[in-house]
């Protein structure tokens, strides 16, 4: 057994012809924050989306190496999707609160499941709203369309809608980069509060945003993962001078 | 944006009456008085129908009307209720019909096929629109109706509510199809992906989020749908019995029924002119054009309340815990509704084939599925789904192969030389087709010449000239009413206004002025939308160079957008050439076994009508039916692939 929750060995990813990831290897630890990082384009988002199989919704894509998660093979063919995305959720770039109620875009996915009692959904939503630290702003209107909220607060609403299936790993992909800065300072605060709990794998443009929440960063380079360490190591001393010219700013 | 330039561009201007005028203003002008005929023929059709009905107003009293229980006008009873209950009936069991198939098929089309098979499927389904009215009619009655006579333990007769439902739900399957799987597939993916990211199955993503939220384009789809069945005209006649009565018991699907639409198509052509009864059907087509407006102009709202919610300009309202309370409340009854009705339409489709015992067991064995579904795996119920899906796909498709190869194969046999290029002898029993095919090119050449510059003129304004002033919502309301508007309705307003009022009698000149009102919306539009589409740079950079507006609409915008605005005159050439109700009273006679000389004043022969009038009046007459239905059917087709290439052909060819 080995203490990583999840390890990527030797992944190549394609889009039909073109390949985006090339040998990527890293693992992720429990209860930490993994951050990656690097320029557009790189694959971050499609190494993220590799590990919840949501790059499976995409015709041409074929994927060839093995990640796994508690141990198992994800990539195996055996494998069951739905029951990996529900212990693996996953926050978008733009907030995508499904167009109904707050409360019925938290009950969603219990009820997905088989949940149909409704005193303990009612708990569920209390339980998650509150984790999200959403729960103040809207306790008196769980009935209100979930598009009435604000941008910041339809993001932590997608938080507590993936909370609902009680993941173990949280994978976000450019979280705030839709937000304003007290909005996404708020998403930050709740990252850090969710590795109490979870495990969390953010995608970020945001150089300061990296150092200041994760515990291991990785740089991504044209579907090359270049150098994943610990964060302050990543910053303060990389190995490689491509992650220094990009941090410092002097790239391209 | 192009305000802006205005200033600076060189402006050309002339004085009239002690005015400066610039050039752009007066052609604004010119441009939106031709738009405004679009309003001019709606106030025309009301105007003139609704004076139409003044006499069966003062004669019989619209309450007496209305309510009367009793069609029967050789004795003075002008009682609407029956047939205003026939066409609910009609229209109810047509989308009973279209509703599961449409959005089946819409949701396969969007949501399960494989990417290239998306376009070939759209496509079978436009197929289905090309196909003239009459064309189902003949079908629904030598193939349909002695299906359902010989199928139907102790039917007595064919001709029924079920025919025509049936037959109008297959002819509301495009509509519904198309609507809805736009609606669906403008669905933004984040919703799917939200979804599939929390182990939801591609089933319960499609069932859960994306339909629900697509629900107003759906319905939407099916109340354009419901409109179109309520306007529709000879396929139900040929096909319902025409019987004036209520169905004995109300459920009784296979009992004859009459329709507003038929009642005017039959009994126009023998009524005199000036009477009681000829007034009462003017007042019929009052009724259908106030119910169908109001059913479009609902759909209309609903498209708009879409729009407006996936791309919110305001945020939504905050309602009140109670009012949510009440609407979770009220979705729930609907589901509850929702399922009641799907039983009952099984029950009572059931028991018709097979008895009552039958009809308990099959819903016995669907309640048993709904609630089995609730604790089978997910992804069972995912395969069950897209199993159902796919079969409703396959009807779909299989219905419109039926239709066709029946047509073409008891077509061909009686196509020649001698039919294509001969006159109709015997009644029609023998002979050929000759003067309704050279009736049907006059038409439709007098039509597209007369309908095409005003309705890409009227484009062009629509999309270049016209803001959101009153006026020109106005203009747009017009159009998208003569869009909606029964073709029977156009026949009456034809009939009055040139057959009548302006004295050109049963003429090629009153047909065309009448499909030409009829046509204008389709041109009006597409002209519209290939406008919009060219790119706002083109425009942009040709006013850069010093051109004026209207320079650049004639030099730049016009021909970027020509192949636009020839499918849409393509496709109105094969509604004008396939369209029967509108030209009935107003352009041809049954029967020529000669051609005088050119004149627009005469009347001509139509392939529709002949079809109609074969399958109606000479019921032996079998070979040359297939047959006029099979050059029929040739010719709107090829009209409308035509256009189909040519827009597939450019929209690959140009990418903006
Ligand atoms: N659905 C797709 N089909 C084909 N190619 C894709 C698809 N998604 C991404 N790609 C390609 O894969 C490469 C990596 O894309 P990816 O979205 O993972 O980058 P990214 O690092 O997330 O960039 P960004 O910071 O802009 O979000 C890019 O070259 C992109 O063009
Ligand atoms: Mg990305």
């Amino acid at each position: 057994m080995s203490t990583n929750l999840i390890d990527i060995k030797g992944l190549n990813l394609w889009y039909g012809e073109n390949q985006a990831l090339h040998d990527v290897s890293m693992s992720v630890k429990p209860n930490s924050i993994t951050a990656l990082i690097g320029p557009s384009g790189c694959g971050k988002s499609t190494l993220l989306r590799s590990i919840n199989r949501m790059n499976d919704i995409i015709a041409g894509c074929r994927v060839e190496g093995e990640i796994t998660f508690h141990d198992k093979n994800i990539l195996a063919p055996e494998t069951d999707v739905m029951a990996l995305r529900k212990k693996i959720g996953m926050i978008f770039q733009k907030p995508n609160p499904f167009p109904m109620s707050i409360k019925d875009n938290v009950t969603y996915g219990p009820r997905l499941h088989g949940v149909t009692d409704r005193e303990s959904l009612d708990k569920l939503v209390e339980e998650c709203i509150n984790k999200s630290a959403l729960w103040s702003e809207v306790q008196d209107r769980l009935g209100a369309s979930a598009m009435s909220l604000s941008g910041g607060q339809q993001q932590r609403l997608c938080i507590a809608r993936a909370l609902s299936v009680n993941p173990e790993v949280i994978l976000m992909d450019e979280p705030t980069s839709a937000l304003d800065p007290i909005a996404t300072n708020k998403i930050e605060d709740l990252a850090q509060d969710l590795k109490k709990d979870y495990t969390v794998v953010i995608v970020t443009h945001n150089m300061q945003q990296a150092s200041r929440i994760s515990d291991y960063t990785g740089f991504m380079y044209m579907g090359k993962l270049i150098e994943f360490d610990k964060t302050e190591n990543i910053f303060e001393n990389p190995s490689e001078e491509l992650t220094e010219r990009y941090i410092t700013g002097r790239f391209g | 944006m192009v305000v802006g330039k205005q200033e600076v561009h060189r402006v050309k201007t002339r004085i009239i009456m002690g005015r400066t005028v610039h050039d752009d203003d007066l052609i604004k002008y010119g441009l939106m008085a031709v738009a405004s005929l679009a309003v001019i023929i709606v106030l025309g059709i009301i105007g003139f129908i609704a004076e139409g009905s003044m006499t069966a107003v003062r004669d019989i009293g619209l309450w007496n009307f209305l309510n009367g229980d009793v069609w029967r006008p050789n004795r003075e009873l002008y009682g609407a209720y029956p047939l205003i209950v026939g066409t609910v009936l009609v229209t109810i069991g047509a989308i009973a019909f279209a509703l599961p198939l449409g959005l089946g098929a819409a949701i396969f089309i969007s949501e399960l096929a494989p990417k290239r098979y998306r376009e070939p499927l759209k496509l079978i389904s436009e197929v289905f629109s090309g196909i003239p009215s009459v064309v189902y009619g003949f079908f629904g009655l030598v193939v349909l109706v002695p299906f359902l006579l010989n199928n139907v333990p102790g039917a007595t007769a064919g001709q029924s509510w079920l025919a025509g439902s049936i037959l109008l739900g297959i002819m509301a399957l495009p509509t519904i199809i198309s609507v809805a799987e736009d609606a669906i597939s403008s669905v933004p993916r984040s919703y799917r992906e939200a979804s599939l990211a929390m182990g939801a199955t591609r089933w319960q993503t499609t069932s859960r989020v994306v339909v629900p939220a697509a629900i107003s384009g759906i319905s939407a789809a099916t109340i354009l749908g419901i409109g179109r069945a309520m306007g529709e005209t000879m396929a139900v006649m040929m096909v319902t019995g025409n019987a004036p009565i209520f169905p004995e018991p109300l459920t009784n699907l296979m009992s004859p029924i009459r329709t507003i639409t038929a009642t005017i198509a039959m009994e126009m052509k023998e009524v005199a002119y000036g009477t009681t009864h000829f007034s009462a059907l003017f007042l019929l087509a009052l009724v259908l054009f106030v119910i169908v407006l109001l059913v479009n102009t609902t759909s209309r709202v609903i498209m708009r309340r879409m729009r407006e919610k996936f791309n919110p300009t305001k945020p939504p309202k905050i309602r009140s815990q109670r009012f949510m309370d009440a609407q979770e409340k009220a979705s729930r009854i609907f589901k509850l509704v929702r399922y009641a009705v799907i039983l009952g339409v099984i029950w009572i489709l059931v028991e018709l084939w097979f008895g009552a015992d039958a009809a308990l067991g099959s819903v016995m064995v669907v309640m048993g599925l709904m609630l089995v579904t609730r604790y089978t795996a997910a992804r069972w119920n995912q395969r069950l789904a897209h199993g159902i899906l796919s079969l409703v796909m396959l009807v779909v498709v299989g219905l419109l192969l039926v239709i066709i190869t029946d047509i073409v194969s008891n077509g061909i046999p009686a196509l020649s030389a001698e039919f294509i290029n001969e006159f109709p002898s015997q009644g029609g029993r023998a002979g050929g087709i000759y003067p309704a095919i050279l009736g049907t090119l006059k038409l439709v050449v007098g039509t597209i010449a007369i309908a095409v510059p005003i309705g890409v003129v009227s484009g062009i304004y629509l999309s270049e000239y016209a803001h959101d002033t009153r006026w020109t919502n106005f203009i747009r309301g017009g159009i998208d009413n003569l869009a909606g508007t029964p073709s029977v309705v156009f026949g009456l307003f034809g009939m009055a206004a040139f057959v009548i009022y302006l004295d050109f009698g049963v003429s090629l000149l009153a047909g065309w002025l009448t499909l030409a009102c009829l046509i204008l919306p389709v041109i009006v539009r597409t002209t519209e939308e290939a406008v919009k589409r060219v790119p706002q740079e083109l425009k942009e950079a040709s006013l850069a160079l010093g051109a004026t507006k209207w320079e650049t609409i004639t030099k730049v915008v016009l021909p970027a957008a020509f192949p636009g605005v020839i499918t849409g005159t393509i496709l109105s050439i094969g509604r004008a050439a396939g369209e029967t109700a509108p030209i009935m009273f107003t352009a041809v006679v049954a029967y020529q076994t000669r051609l005088g000389d050119f004149s627009v004043m005469d009347p001509v022969m139509a392939l529709p009508y002949h079809l109609y009038f074969l399958a109606s009046e000479v019921p032996d007459a079998y070979d040359n039916q297939y047959g006029t239905a099979l050059v029929l059917l040739i010719i709107v087709l090829s009209i409308y692939s035509a256009a189909t290439f040519l827009r597939y052909h450019y929209s690959k060819k140009i990418n903006w």
